[in-house]
């Protein structure tokens, strides 16, 4: 079974996706810890800083609508690599048959090659749709990602508010969650590029 | 989908074994996949039958990034070992597969080129993956003709295909022998049967038992720890192969 360039390419685009969530997931841990430690400090703030802890906790719940996401982007892409193997298979035995369709020429031969066919099509089909719920996705986490920089922005704003003891603190948390909602635009941005340059699905 | 379960780490060499997939279908025998990395580097041994490639490869991804995949390792030429050598050049067409020179005609039947096929001679062969070195074992007739197992030397863990295999029931499916004796049986048919010569059983036990081992990790069922290992290579030693008494 000799692969052919597009069949490659569908498990390479998976393996950029694949990878990205790693990384995705990373971040998503980060914010998570980084939460929770802000909710624990700004405890300490009293009322000067309820704003940062109201900040803090709707970014806790980001991290875990982010987790969410990845695990249903997880799920997709188990199942992408199903339906891009029986693809590959499909596409071995429509090039087999094609063969024997060439040097016999046989009307029972061109048949299966067209029940092949049909039966690639129809795989095909699938692999773009899962692939269409995976871009849509994507896009979600992106805007996931514009979300966490605004409540980030937010949250440095709130930590001026803070008392001389905690504002370094606090300031110092609400970069950390600015760099991880940066870090997740940039990293979707990276995977759209890596899984274009794999071809469109 | 199978789970990656990590064996050794130390630095950025590793080894993982992918297993257990809940979903595996009861008509296709169990397997256990071994990705060994080294610096950036890794082998993937006996990669399994082609209905298992997609949950092999969705574990391997989750545990590594599988475009680090440079090898592969077929110990012999069954088709729950490598009949899905094709798709795995699907993804990465320049993969190279290690197997015994006896099968080089016959497992590109299931994909490859001549260019994708490392010949290992009969005696073995030491072969680098990354900066580590892995000794190739040669384990003839055990079950098949040709037939060769690893040994990584810097990890003390030995992959032994077919050997130490085990067919065990849903509800002994460990990942770990943790009670040997119970265990055995489930391996005992496998091995009178599959195991075909006294002989090369013979030169297989004396040439491993020369080996540190602290981990004998069989392509089906649990794995062999610490003294379970040389258990294992005592109660093979002793065991009747190579007989088939049909019943009148
Ligand atoms: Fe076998
Ligand atoms: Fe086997």
């Amino acid at each position: 079974m000799t692969p052919t360039a597009d069949e490659s390419h569908g498990f390479g685009r998976v393996v950029a996706l694949n990878e990205a969530c790693k990384q995705l997931l990373a971040r998503s841990f980060q914010v998570n810890l980084l939460a929770l430690d802000a909710m624990v400090q700004s405890k300490r703030g009293g009322g000067r800083v309820r704003g940062f802890d109201e900040v803090s906790s709707q970014m806790r719940m980001w991290s875990r609508d982010l987790h969410a996401k990845l695990e249903q982007l997880g799920e997709l892409s188990a199942e992408v690599v199903q339906r891009t193997s029986l693809l590959t298979k499909e596409a071995h035995v429509l090039r087999l048959i094609g063969e024997a369709v060439r040097s016999s020429g046989h009307p029972g031969a061109q048949r299966a090659l067209d029940e092949c066919r049909d039966a690639r099509d129809a795989s095909s089909h699938a692999l773009a749709i899962d692939w269409r719920k995976i871009m849509e996705l994507l896009s979600d986490l992106d805007q996931l990602g514009m979300m966490a920089c605004v409540l980030s922005r937010s949250a440095m704003i709130e930590a001026c508010g803070a008392g001389p003891e905690l504002r370094t603190q606090l300031d110092h948390v609400s970069r950390e969650f600015y760099a991880n909602a940066l870090s997740v635009v940039d990293i979707l941005a990276e995977a759209l590029k890596a899984m274009q340059q794999q071809g469109n699905p | 989908m199978k789970k990656a379960t990590t064996l050794f780490e130390n630095g950025d060499h590793s080894w993982r074994v992918l297993a257990r997939d809940p979903a595996l279908p009861s008509h296709l025998v169990d397997t256990n996949e071994y990705l060994i990395s080294s610096r950036g580097s890794a082998l993937l041994t006996d990669p399994g039958g082609q209905e298992v490639f997609p949950s092999v490869f969705s574990a391997l991804s989750a545990a590594a990034d599988p475009r680090t995949l440079t090898h592969i390792f077929a110990s012999h030429q069954d088709p729950d070992v490598i009949s899905s050598l094709a798709l795995w050049l699907s993804f990465k067409p320049d993969l190279k597969c290690y197997t015994s020179w006896l099968w080089n005609t016959f497992i590109p039947h299931f994909g490859g080129t001549a260019e994708t096929f490392i010949s290992v001679p009969d005696h073995g062969a030491t072969i680098e993956l990354g900066s580590r070195p892995l000794q190739i074992v040669p384990a003839h007739y055990l079950h098949s003709s040709g037939n060769i197992h690893l040994y990584d030397p810097g990890a003390k863990l030995y992959f032994s295909g077919d050997v130490g295999a085990a067919l065990l029931p849903p509800d002994a499916n460990e990942l770990f022998v943790t009670n040997f004796e119970r265990h055995i049986r489930f391996a005992e048919g496998f091995h009178r049967r599959w195991m075909g010569s006294r002989e090369a059983r013979d030169a297989w036990c004396a040439r491993v038992s020369r080996l540190e081992i602290d981990m004998l990790c069989p392509q089906h069922g649990a794995i062999y720890r610490g003294r379970d290992v040389q258990r294992f290579i005592n109660w093979f030693s002793e065991l009747e192969v190579g007989v088939l008494k049909l019943g009148g």
